[in-house]
């Protein structure tokens, strides 16, 4: 069974009755080598439609997560349980239980994975009976810019619950001391580095995640060292490349919290050199509110625009077509070509739009955008959405639109024998930031109607 | 998309029952095993499945039947009817299986452990007179019924489910308005089923009053149970129906503990 993969994390979802006959089942030796590959950051068991399951059971599967964790340094676990169910884990496994559970599938992604925007504005409560363990999971939360709530006792938690939106009640860290560990904030991405760095880091640091966010258009990339005890001259080494190929998309690496404790005179002085930026602490480095603003401003796409090639207008037909059929198929709405225009990006600043890109590198670079009026989207996207959604489920809904459509397009060049991959989608709250990151960038426009309203399609380089 | 006409369409495509195995219902409904017997008898398709079925390892006969007296014999009228309605769907059951790693043999199989297992089950509950029991063989047709409606989206509703935890069930009804048990059941009207067994099939799947009928609970807690299994598994049919995974304790330990007796 393949897990869906998320912000770095693969939740694996099994139904019905959990035993020794089908574990090995969920997640085959297949899947552990699939796990292994993809780096994540953490890997659960979602228990939300698991009818019945025995200890036999329950230790198969996590045995087979805990290869992943020895290889990757995975953090692993279950999550989507209630109170019994969590029980029943803790009494299987009273003294030797060394993995992490969460409440719910949610309350995982706010310890693990790389998404954590607007971590101050999560309503998140702490309430859980062992002392060690709620401080255990109040500092996790802290470390990662979240501010929660914890409950002193029972009383006080029953009042507060009302009012959180996560509640963390029947939670437990296991290990957490994958290195290094990534997430997103401001704008930035930081990876987060433990102990002693060395020739290690290059094994266990994921390249392909790193390209795909400077193709996106990241510009700021954070090594937060505040807790590595030491780093040497082929761990400096590491970094000092990343730094240098990263030049070209106009990135800057960023390295936090060294002091002469933990890094030589020398191995800095070397980083520097080769363009490393070096700060005391985490802290210093968010108040350096210019390096902030030019995380922000270019954070869209990469940053040499040029104008769409031939080569890409090829492909154009396949795009187009690929898009049609699967907004066609998931919407149930028929799509019609307006018109196709190589220009800039021309969109309507009042009409209420919603937009997503994808970039796709390989045979062929570029970036797709996906411009929807918001009404039509909401139709489109009904059957990635619950009944009540808000603002943000929306925007998911998009990104998640986006990359199936962006997979779509990646298959079907498959079969012309041109080889893509594809970035992870990112969306845009307003039409100004998606006209922004296509600046002075000329592309194929594609305008599209479906069911009376508009739909725009823009490639370019 | 999906939508009703496409499921109106698939339903109107649907053939009728032959009359020969018609007639070995009718002989069955009259509780004329021998006559039912030599019905089936009469045709080769209907004697290969029933073969075929109950000479498969889960229902442990030392020596190969044959011989469709025996079979019904052996089996007695309750799953004699069940085995001739699992012949039904083998008149819908697709050649080639495009959405789902799965074959006719494997459908077999399936078909094979639900009539076994819920034989063990009714019999533990002391139900095993009831007329809509045997009924229960119609159900799987809702895998069949997804493998053709499925088929021609199927890349799609891949890239989909890789995407979002959704089960077909849950997509099917999200475009549609209709879950799988809905089909199930107007395939059921379409082949002269009674009411009762309409009804059956639809309270299976979550309609008004299912809980009331115990026997309903068990069956659906064999649905989640035989959905989990490995060949399902692999099958890339573990989450295909969208079930409440949450039963009462009691019941859930009784039912896993009727399945585990040797």
């Amino acid at each position: 069974m393949r897990p869906i993969i998320k912000q770095k994390v693969g939740i694996f979802s099994p139904l019905g009755f959990l035993d020794g006959e089908n574990a090995p089942d969920i997640i085959s030796p297949l899947d552990v080598d699939f796990l292994m590959n993809q780096k994540l950051e953490g890997a659960f068991i979602s228990l939300k439609s698991v009818t019945f399951f025995n200890k036999r059971g329950i230790s198969t599967l996590i045995e087979s997560l805990i290869r992943v964790r020895d290889k990757c340094g995975t953090i692993v676990g279950f999550c989507d349980y209630d109170k019994k169910k969590y029980n029943m884990i803790l009494s299987m496994f009273l003294d030797t239980l060394n993995f992490s559970l969460f409440d719910t599938a949610a309350i995982a992604k706010l310890f693990v994975g790389d998404d954590i925007k607007n971590a101050k504005d999560k309503k998140i409560i702490v309430y859980v009976e062992s002392s060690e363990q709620k401080n255990q999971l109040a500092m996790e939360l802290y470390e990662r810019g979240f501010v929660p709530v914890i409950a002193k006792d029972e009383s006080n938690f029953l009042a507060k619950r009302k009012d959180a939106e996560f509640i963390i009640e029947s939670s437990y860290l296991g290990k957490l001391d994958k290195t290094p560990r990534v997430f997103i904030k401001d704008n930035s991405i930081i990876y987060t580095l433990k102990g002693f760095v060395d020739s290690e880091i290059a094994k266990q640091f994921d390249m392909i995640y790193h390209n795909n966010s400077l193709n996106v258009g990241f510009k700021l990339f954070i090594f937060d060292c505040e807790d590595v005890s030491s780093i040497n001259i082929h761990g400096s080494n590491f970094i000092a490349k990343l730094s240098t190929a990263g030049a070209e998309y106009g990135v800057s690496i960023v390295m936090c919290g060294l002091n002469n404790r933990n890094i030589t005179q020398k191995i800095s002085n070397d980083l520097e050199d080769a363009g490393v930026l070096i700060y005391p602490s985490m802290k210093n480095l968010f108040e350096d509110k210019e390096l902030m603003k030019a995380a922000h401003e270019n954070s869209s796409v990469i940053q040499k625009h040029n104008s769409v090639t031939k080569k890409l207008i090829s492909i154009l037909p396949t795009i187009i077509k690929s898009s049609v059929k699967t907004i066609e198929v998931l919407s149930g709405y028929n799509a019609k070509k307006k018109s196709v225009k190589v220009q800039e990006l021309v969109l309507d600043k009042n009409a209420g739009l919603l937009s997503a890109s994808i970039g796709f590198y390989g045979d062929m670079n570029g970036i797709l955008i996906l411009v929807f009026e918001k009404s039509i989207a909401k139709e489109t996207f009904k059957i990635l959405l619950e009944e009540d959604y808000s603002e943000e489920d929306l925007l998911e809904a998009l990104g998640e639109f986006t990359h199936i459509i962006g997979k779509k397009i990646a298959q079907q060049l498959h079969k012309k024998d041109i080889k893509i991959d594809i970035t992870m989608p990112r969306t845009f709250q307003s039409v100004e930031d998606v006209m922004f990151s296509q600046s002075n960038s000329r592309g194929a426009q594609a305008d599209l109607d479906i069911n009376g309203k508009d739909l725009t399609l823009f490639l370019s380089r | 998309m999906l939508s009703q006409t496409t499921i109106n369409d698939y339903v109107a495509s649907i053939p009728a029952i032959p009359k020969i195995v018609k007639r070995c219902s009718e002989a069955l409904e009259a509780g004329d095993l021998l006559y039912a017997a030599d019905i089936a008898n009469e045709d080769r398709a209907l004697l290969y499945y029933l073969q075929n079925i109950v000479n498969k390892p889960i229902f442990g006969f030392k020596n190969e039947i044959k011989n469709t007296r025996q079979i019904f014999g052996i089996f007695g009228i309750s799953k004699a009817k069940q085995l001739l309605y699992g012949y039904y769907l083998l008149l819908i059951l697709p050649k080639k299986w495009d959405v789902f790693d799965f074959s006719t043999n494997k459908f077999q199989n399936f078909q094979a452990r639900l009539i076994f297992n819920w034989g063990k089950i009714v019999k533990s509950l002391g139900k095993d007179n009831s007329e809509i029991i045997p009924s229960i063989s119609i159900i799987p047709a809702s895998l069949i019924v997804c493998e053709m409606l499925f088929a021609d989206i199927n890349s799609t509703v891949k890239l989909l489910r890789q995407t979002k935890q959704l089960s077909y069930e849950k997509i099917l009804f999200k475009m549609t308005g209709r879950t799988f048990f809905d089909i199930s059941s107007m395939i059921a009207q379409k082949w002269d089923f009674s009411q009762d067994i309409v009804d059956f099939i639809l309270k299976v799947g979550g309609a008004d009053g299912a809980d009331e009928v115990i026997e309903i609970t068990y069956f659906r807690l064999l649905l989640i149970y035989e959905m989990s299994r490995p060949m399902m598994i692999q099958s890339g049919l573990n989450d295909f129906f969208d079930f409440e995974s949450e039963f009462d304790d009691e019941v859930t330990n009784h039912f896993y503990e009727i399945i585990k007796e040797v």
